[in-house]
């Protein structure tokens, strides 16, 4: 079966080691809430609403890109760590990403359901904002665990 | 799906991974297939009929849980 929607195995350990890399930065400068200034920057909106101001739509508006330059960087590099071939990426292997993705979105959802019930007011918002990679970074610890199970076992 | 692969493996004297090799898919493929864990595709199940040299209904054959 040949799969021409996934990336050559080559890009997988270095989009692993950007991954890693800028989403662990992520994290903690979130949690720090800390972003260089020289970050700070114009950028033109389509919408934007800030905090007790009303919503502007097409304007140009002050900003600091760090969070939105790695967050885009996160999700480039874990889809093609993800959704790159293993060294021999045969009908199994794809077995095991098609369970693994669909274990991956049931998981994700079931979490959302969870924080809708039980997360309210500005924290939801923080809910979404993760929202954005779990179904990802839950894809590939599946993933990962079914193909380091499959190798203890034959070994 | 039951499945004679072992078998017939055993009698070509071919390892796993030879036989991985021969029809182009990882050894841990192979070993899910004699493990009845997978069922491969009608395309592998031909290869590796052609691969061990015998018929494909010798080397898988049907149970009664496939017809439910």
């Amino acid at each position: 079966m040949k799969l021409t929607y996934l990336f050559p195995h080559r890009v997988k350990k270095l989009s692993g080691f950007i991954f890693i890399l800028c989403f662990g930065t992520l994290i903690v400068t979130t949690l720090m809430d800390w972003a260089p200034s020289m970050f700070e920057t114009s950028m033109f909106a389509m919408v934007s609403t800030e905090f007790l101001k009303d919503t502007v739509y097409f304007s140009w508006i002050e900003t600091n890109m760090w969070y939105d330059l790695l967050t885009i960087i996160v999700i480039i590099s874990g889809i093609l760590f993800a959704f790159s071939k293993e060294r021999i990426e045969d009908e199994y292997i794809s077995n095991l990403r098609l369970s693994a993705l669909v274990k991956a979105v049931y998981c994700n959802y079931a979490i959302l359901i969870l924080a809708i019930f039980f997360i309210y007011n500005l924290a939801f918002f923080s809910v979404l904002i993760l929202n954005m990679l779990s179904t990802l970074i839950l894809f590939i610890l599946f993933f990962q665990k079914e193909l380091i199970s499959v190798k203890r076992n034959n070994s | 799906m039951k499945n004679s692969i072992k078998v017939q493996r055993t009698i070509k004297g071919l390892t796993q991974a030879a036989l991985a090799e021969k029809v182009a898919v990882t050894r841990q493929t192979i070993n899910a297939i004699e493990l009845e864990k997978y069922s491969p595709s009608a395309v592998l199940a031909l290869k590796l009929a052609t691969v061990l040299d015998v018929e494909t209904d010798q080397l898988f054959q049907l149970e009664e849980k496939d017809w439910s």
